[in-house]
């Protein structure tokens, strides 16, 4: 049989539960225990998922209340100075270096730690801060709390942890640089030791996140990944499954497979032929995962297609040949199965994280069963994609024609730069360091409230369009006030930057639940893209008033 | 105010059944035509936003440089159907771009706003070593945190700013848009930011306004 596993999977809970009960807590409305009830809660929802879906392996220790890479520096004691004399709970401690403080009137509220973008995702995470003589300890007990509540399920699982050079190569030396890689040996002695007590409570297998193999390194990481790896496999116990994503490894393929580890896994998605490298190169004692269900998006898979790409890899590897997301599904919304008011002759086509799931779950039976056995499956995600290429919906020819009769002056502006500013100045009437804002102005309760009656259709449309004037109206008028030279109409009608755009173009949809994190309890919720793009009408100019502003 | 192609089509889920640079040159033309509705509406000054612009960038050096390309050519083609005496705003609310400063002045936008609060002394040596062509406004305060500026500070900071950017190419703003404030904090702190640029304009010796409402 052939393993099925996910690298992680969205931990906002469904409806944003997580959301709501963390920003409960730190509105001082929710007490620590019910926070805690709450996040037991998503976890076990994640781990029912994976198995009602049948998956080989549930993976646990992806769930953080505000961000893995925070709680891999928890893990380790990586807690800054400024952080370290404030008293109360652990979750009280980490909450005061995401955000500054953990609840209202926290008398310990400090700089929080620096937010910064997840490899070339829209997932933020919390940059953990290095002294040059940074010592690590060890505190295993939240992630292994989880892992006994998992045992309970009496189903195989795998852990997952945050590798010992991408955890150093996000973070950054607090003060004077210096090179993170000389705090790599005190670090590996911690990581050892937390291999030994997962070992201990029953982790056979530990999914080690290293997504940095997919980037350019320079030779000293190269080097570094042999002497990290040789200290970890000294540990008996749990066998490693390094897991690289989101890039392709080229060059450090050979890498990947010199490290004395028990598996491997590959983005195959996004990796181009690493994964048939990586299969060519595979010792005859370890395990080829295979990431084959994309993480990063939301269509359906095409089976078939897979099915014969992964077809010769079963012939060789058998039960070593392992099936996973590309990447952890943190990146794609929860389940379609919560939108209601999706077009039909689009929703064949979609796959959110719970849909990933049984599209693993097909593979692994066609693949040790026959393609017969899951005839039906196959079939239905055959027809959804024929079906999608054959759609008009996603082919607009005016759009297609628009653009092949584009020239190359279409991109540039009719004068130069240093010609068009006099007339800009003159015409606007601006002398020298303007003055300005970048576009939005304070979103009120009002102007959020208004904006939730409109869309729960309980404000007529009118009604709406005149409270927004009246906004902007104010808007304007306070600017006027505060002697601004470039006004700006304030954005009260703005939900978000892209969503609003999304909801008003044609070839994109906006869903009612697809949220994903973004950082902490923030969700944004990505439109999708289709089918040809274009504009049925005028989207911002109705409501943007006249001259001077933008 | 529009958000760019670029950033559109970063923060949505794209489709795989066409190049991404071909779905950012759709979404080009719809911005060009808003552009378009917007200017004969008789706004004077277009913002196109592009914050995601960096965040697209390959995670492999090899796959930058046709990125780029496309990324540039979109925000170009979004923008380059307006009038010479449109004004054309973008803000980019992220410092580490040393690194691509040439394409971000291919871009041709006629302002760029940055956000600058965090490693301001990065972002201007950037522009030490890059002459950037057109004006500039480096974000003067820090819209993240709930605290009002002084006047004191802003000035300084943009004594600073015009020792790198000549005056006649710099603007005077926050480091990013106010909606997550309050008008208790936006407005004194925007006051103190326009009292900070007389103060600024006079130290400089340049002339004021003439009608600039007290």
């Amino acid at each position: 049989m052939v393993t099925t596993h996910v690298l992680g999977y969205p931990r906002i809970g469904a409806r944003r539960a997580l959301k709501f009960a963390l920003e409960a807590y730190w509105r001082g409305e929710l007490d620590e225990a019910a926070l805690l009830e709450q996040g037991r809660q998503v976890c076990a929802a994640q781990w029912a998922a994976q198995a009602e879906a049948g998956l080989g392996r549930i993976t646990v220790g992806d769930f953080a209340f505000y961000d893995h890479v925070l709680d891999t520096a928890l893990l380790f004691g990586v807690v800054p100075e400024r952080f370290a004399a404030g008293s109360g709970s652990a979750l009280e401690r980490a909450f005061r270096m995401a955000r500054g403080r953990a609840r209202p009137g926290d008398p310990w509220e400090t700089q929080a730690c620096e937010l910064t973008k997840w490899f070339d995702t829209n997932y933020h995470y919390l940059v953990p801060e290095l002294e040059v003589d940074q010592r690590f300890t060890v505190d295993a007990e939240p992630w292994l709390t989880r892992w006994r509540a998992a045992q309970g399920l009496g189903r195989p699982l795998k852990g997952v942890l945050l590798g010992p050079l991408t955890f150093l190569w996000l973070a950054k030396p607090a003060g004077t640089p210096f090179d993170r890689l000389a705090l790599l040996e005190p670090l590996l002695e911690a990581y050892a030791e937390v291999l030994e007590r997962f070992g201990a409570a029953g982790v056979e297998w530990l999914q080690i996140d290293e997504p940095i193999l997919g980037l350019d390194l320079p030779d000293a990481w190269r080097a570094a990944f042999a002497r990290a790896y040789g200290r970890l496999a000294e540990a008996p116990a749990p066998r490693l499954l390094l897991a690289s994503y989101f890039g392709r490894l080229a060059e450090n393929r050979e890498l990947l497979l010199s490290l004395p580890v028990a598996g491997v896994h590959v983005d195959a998605v996004r990796g181009g032929d690493d994964l048939e490298r990586v299969a060519d190169g595979l010792r005859a004692d370890q395990v080829l995962s295979a990431g084959v269900i994309e993480g990063r998006n939301v269509w359906r898979a095409d089976l078939s297609a897979w099915l014969d790409r992964l077809a010769p890899l079963y012939a060789r590897l058998g039960e070593r040949l392992w099936l996973g997301s590309s990447c952890s599904l943190l990146h794609v919304p929860l389940d379609l199965e919560a939108e209601t008011r999706l077009d039909p002759a689009i929703r064949p086509w979609l796959a959110f994280a719970r849909q990933k799931l049984d599209e693993l779950a097909v593979l692994a039976r066609a693949l040790t069963d026959g393609r017969e056995a899951v005839a039906e499956a196959l079939a239905a995600a055959d027809a959804a994609l024929a079906a999608r290429r054959a759609s008009p919906l996603t082919v607009d020819p005016a759009v297609r024609e628009r653009l092949a009769g584009l020239r190359p002056e279409d991109a540039r502006r009719a004068r130069p730069y240093p010609q068009r500013a006099p007339l800009q100045r003159a015409r606007l009437g601006l002398g020298p360091l303007p003055t300005t804002t970048i576009g939005s102005f304070p979103q009120t309760e009002a102007i959020r409230r208004a904006r939730a009656e409109h869309r729960a259709g309980r404000m007529a449309e009118d009604a709406y369009r005149a409270f927004m004037r009246e906004q902007i109206r104010d808007a304007v008028e306070r600017q006027e006030r505060l002697g601004l030279d470039v006004l700006v109409h304030g954005e009260p009608e703005r939900n978000d930057m892209v969503e609003y755009f999304g909801g008003l173009l044609d070839g994109m949809l906006v869903t009612e639940h697809g949220w994903v994190q973004s950082y902490g309890s923030r969700c944004v919720k990505p439109p999708i893209v289709y089918g040809d793009v274009r504009r049925p009408g005028p989207m911002t100019v109705r409501l943007d008033p006249p001259t001077r502003s933008r | 105010m529009l958000t760019g192609p670029v950033t559109l089509q970063q923060w949505s889920f794209v489709r795989d059944d066409l190049p991404r640079a071909e779905v950012a040159r759709q979404l080009a033309l719809c911005l060009r035509d808003e552009v378009a509705d917007l200017e004969a509406a008789g706004i004077a000054v277009i913002q196109i936003d592009e914050p995601a612009l960096r965040e697209g960038l390959p995670l492999r050096e090899a796959d930058r440089p046709a990125y780029l390309e496309w990324a540039v050519q979109a925000f170009r083609l979004a923008a380059g159907g307006a009038a010479d005496e449109t004004q054309i705003h973008t803000h980019m609310c992220y410092s580490e771009f040393n690194d691509i400063i040439e394409h971000i002045a291919a871009l041709d936008a006629d302002v760029i706003t940055i956000e600058t609060s965090r490693s301001r002394m990065e972002l201007l040596a950037a522009f030490e070593a890059f002459e950037y062509p057109n004006e500039i406004g480096p974000g003067v305060y820090d819209i993240h945190s709930p605290r009002v500026p002084t006047v004191e500070e802003m000035v300084e900071l943009l004594l600073a700013a015009a020792a790198r950017i000549p005056p006649q190419r710099l603007w005077v703003n926050p480091d990013c848009g106010l909606k997550t404030r309050s008008w208790e904090e936006v407005e004194p702190a925007l006051a103190n930011m326009v009292a900070a640029a007389r103060i600024v304009r006079e130290k400089l010796g340049l002339v004021r306004p003439a009608a600039a409402p007290a």
